[in-house]
């Protein structure tokens, strides 16, 4: 059990996900380059109509 | 106090809760266990190793063509099905008891749910095993198994419902005495999801009730496979977050703890997971981009739907690692990427969890191409998604489960885990396997390979997927070694005469928030809104399709019993 201080203190630190924003960040970035490359597939094929 | 301001005293498991919990997860590894004996035998068929023959002593039809189909459906059912449900609903009912710290309201309830689930499984085994049910586990009709293959899944599915019931009760009192306290977040997770997981089924329950049954009775002459086809992913695409939520459940309510930490955000664990419950249900039409009787515009909006709960998908990355994040640098993690070092890689629990989460990274965006409707046209009923949804289920949902079974097992039997170091092993052997299984699945599907295809048996193979099939079957074959390390760990820890020190125990590992729970909003432990906008929504998605779909219904389809 914490105290309501205990969390206060924790939760007003110095903690900042500086590696998670960094990583999401990332994450996004792979995540739209490999969209985009099967996007390409797609074009490369023609249509299909 | 503010972490637990509730009046009821803590309340530990007893023996009789411990032992019916145990049942649960004895019947999924068990599962698991003979479910998986198909796996290497279908990814070793892909690349034209054809192991059926030399077990065909357990199957009625001697046929190459019949072995594969039952053994891809006994594969899908066992894992994707049986393996998933009773875990969750056991690790759900632990969840219930230990998150409210009292026992379930009405036991008898939760007891006849799971014994009926019990009994659908026994039920739906007669015809899976004689290869009267080799249907696969999505069942399209026309395709038509044995009527006991349709009750016994009935029966799984209600016996769920049932334990459900059993889990809403004793919140419900609970929160008769606890009015103003906040749901304890881990199962409040765990009920979201069985709440979910209730209207879901609904879309299953009428296609096998109504649709399915009848004609299996041979009470009509056919059938309607678009109507069947829509109630089924009515069902389908949330039947995912079914399997996910609990392990979600664990990343975000056990996992930092696990790690040295504690919960980056309780308000924004409970934001996703109402929002998964919102959101989960209407978007079952990008499975049926291709179906020529949906029109364009409803497959859009489901496309536009299934990108909106990508948006709790990204808060639950965001969450989870940034717990992540706080507990390594408790454990004296430095650097933007280097803190990921300090975490407990030793400890079988938590790596096989991180590793569960690195392999789910790449199944969202698998999830993402899945769902963009033209880009869909690639990948539609090609390897891609068995390859993808091996990364769903059999990645972030049963490594996960591995990793919840490290600490849960030991927790229900008294027992210390048996060889931890072969636990941590059994993980990395998995997960090196899922790599190469997966983005060679991915790979070949983009060549065009089809799914659901004996291609061992196929004359049209071209050359240059042999050698991406011959990685299917390698990496295959990895996966299954791991598993199976998984399954002895666990089943030497439970049958083991060695228990645990007098004196010690193997706790349930439920993180804190690092922001008091009571300071989150009260609208984020509220039922009523959340209910109400997801029957809303349900309804706008799917109801003038479904009411279109329903009055121009054809059952002209006869049944093909394959």
């Amino acid at each position: 059990m914490t105290t309501e201080s205990e969390h206060d203190s924790e939760a007003q630190g110095e903690f900042e996900p500086r590696g998670t924003v960094a990583f999401v960040a990332a994450f996004v970035v792979v995540l739209l380059l490999m969209w985009f490359s099967i996007y390409i597939i797609m074009l490369s094929r023609g249509t299909t109509i | 106090m503010l972490t637990d301001t509730t009046t009821t005293p803590v309340y530990e498991l007893t023996k009789s809760d411990k032992r019916f919990i145990g049942w649960h997860i004895f019947f999924a590894v068990t599962a698991l266990t003979i479910g998986s004996l198909f796996g290497p035998l279908q990814a070793l068929q892909l690349a034209g190793v054809d192991w059926y023959p030399n077990i065909d002593f357990l199957f009625i039809e001697i046929n190459g063509v019949n072995s594969y189909y039952q053994g891809l459906t006994l594969h899908g059912v066992l894992n994707a099905l049986i393996w998933t449900t009773f875990f969750i609903t056991g690790f759900s009912t632990l969840a219930v008891i230990r998150g409210l710290k009292r026992p379930l309201a009405i036991p008898m309830i939760n007891r006849v749910g799971f014994w009926m689930m019990v009994a659908g499984l026994v039920v739906a085994a007669i015809p899976l095993l004689g290869n009267q049910a080799s249907v696969l586990y999505t069942f399209y009709p026309p395709m038509e198994a044995d009527s006991l293959f349709y009750i016994g899944l009935v029966l799984v599915v209600v016996g769920s419902w049932i334990e459900g019931l059993g889990f809403y009760i004793t919140l419900y009192r609970w929160r008769k005495e606890n009015p103003d306290t906040r749901t304890p977040f881990i199962t409040l997770a765990v009920v979201i999801n069985m709440v979910m997981w209730q209207i879901a089924t609904i879309g299953i329950a009428v296609e096998v009730l109504a649709l399915i049954l009848p004609l299996s009775f041979g009470w009509v002459g056919g059938i309607d496979p678009q109507l069947s086809r829509t109630f089924f992913w009515f069902t389908g695409h949330p039947l995912v977050y079914f399997w996910l939520l609990p392990a979600y459940a664990s990343w975000y309510g056990m996992l930092p703890k696990q790690a040295g930490g504690k919960l980056f955000s309780d308000s924004l664990a409970r934001l996703a997971f109402w929002l998964f419950l919102l959101l989960s249900v209407p978007l079952g039409f990008h499975h049926q981009f291709v179906d020529p009787g949906v029109p364009s515009g409803w497959k859009y909006i489901h496309s536009i739907l299934t990108f909106a709960v990508g948006f709790p998908s990204l808060l639950t990355l965001f969450t989870v690692v940034a717990s992540l994040e706080y507990a390594a640098r408790k454990r004296g993690g430095k650097g933007l990427f280097g803190w990921v070092r300090a975490l407990p890689w030793g400890n079988g629990s938590v790596t096989a969890q991180l590793l569960a989460g690195i392999l789910f990274l790449f199944g969202g965006i698998g999830g993402i191409a899945n769902a963009s409707y033209s880009l869909n046209l690639v990948l539609h009923n090609t390897a891609w998604v068995p390859g993808h949804f091996h990364l769903t289920v059999a990645s972030a949902v049963t490594l996960s489960f591995f990793g919840i079974s490290y600490w849960l097992v030991p927790h229900l039997t008294g027992k210390p885990l048996w060889k931890p170091k072969l636990a941590v092993a059994s993980s990395w052997i998995y997960f090196s396997g899922m790599l190469i299984f997966s983005n060679a699945m991915h790979t070949v599907g983009l060549l065009g390979a089809p799914r659901r295809t004996p291609l061992g048996l196929a004359p049209y193979v071209p050359a240059e997927w042999n050698g991406h099939l011959f990685r299917v079957a390698i990496g295959g074959a990895i996966m299954w070694i791991g598993l199976m390390v998984f399954v002895a760990v666990v089943a030497v820890t439970a049958f083991q005469r060695k228990r645990l020190p007098e004196g010690e125990v193997v706790d349930v590992p439920i993180a804190e928030s690092i922001q008091d729970p009571q300071l989150t909003p009260v609208w984020l432990d509220r039922w009523k809104p959340w209910l109400i906008a997801t029957a809303v929504l349900i309804i706008l998605a799917y109801g003038p399709q479904l009411i279109d779909q329903v009055m121009g219904i054809e059952s002209t389809s006869p049944g093909f019993v394959p």
